[in-house]
């Protein structure tokens, strides 16, 4: 495994890690909580994890050779592409109220975008003659 | 374009990845260029031009 690799993970699943440990163990008593201050830092507690999951993966890109930077590049633009058109969509119909929905939703906006970005990746590492992930 | 990575690699008895190590770049990166399927930057071009000691012209050939 690559030394970027190595560091990638080394900083990516700690932060992961901690994500998890913060939902299991913060966000459900995020109701519980009186005081409007300690609910919002209870409620926004999951982002400070994240944001080092993000730094990680921000961190891993740059460090990436000039293929592994196009690939990125191609995978993140699908990605942005496709949610974002699905958020315009559900957005627009929900302005028409047609449809509505829970501000929860928004959480799933990141795991989409991960979620596209990880095919978009996979069928962009193909394109260059690798099956697996770069 | 047509290069001689695979040719020049084999003949030194290094690996993919030993390749990999020595551009700093990823196997997936020296496989893509190897099968023709991505053309380097010129500077990625350098690079392997001076690991193998020979100019740019020798190692890769513009294709038809």
């Amino acid at each position: 495994m690559r030394q970027i690799d190595k560091r990638y993970l080394r900083e990516f699943l700690p932060a992961m890690a901690a994500y998890v440990i913060v939902m299991l163990m913060i966000w459900p008593k995020v109701d519980s909580v009186d005081i409007p201050v300690l609910k919002i830092a209870a409620a926004l507690a999951p982002m400070l994890p994240l944001a080092f999951a993000a730094w990680a993966f921000i961190r891993r890109v740059v460090a990436s050779d000039e293929l592994e930077k196009q690939m990125h590049l191609m995978a993140l633009s699908i990605a942005v592409c496709v949610v974002g058109m699905a958020c315009m969509a559900l957005g627009f119909l929900a302005s028409a109220k047609i449809l509505s929905f829970p501000g929860s939703l928004f959480t799933w906006v990141l795991p989409a975008l991960i979620g596209v970005y990880g095919v978009a990746m996979w069928l962009t590492s193909r394109r260059y003659g690798n099956p697996g992930f770069p | 374009m047509i290069n001689h990575v695979r040719e020049l690699r084999t003949e030194r008895g290094w690996s993919q990845a030993d390749l990999a190590d020595r551009l700093d770049v990823s196997r997936q990166t020296v496989n893509a260029i190897e099968t023709g399927k991505y053309d380097p930057s010129l500077p990625l071009a350098f690079k392997i031009a001076r690991l193998f000691a020979l100019s740019i012209e020798t190692i890769f050939e513009p294709g038809d």
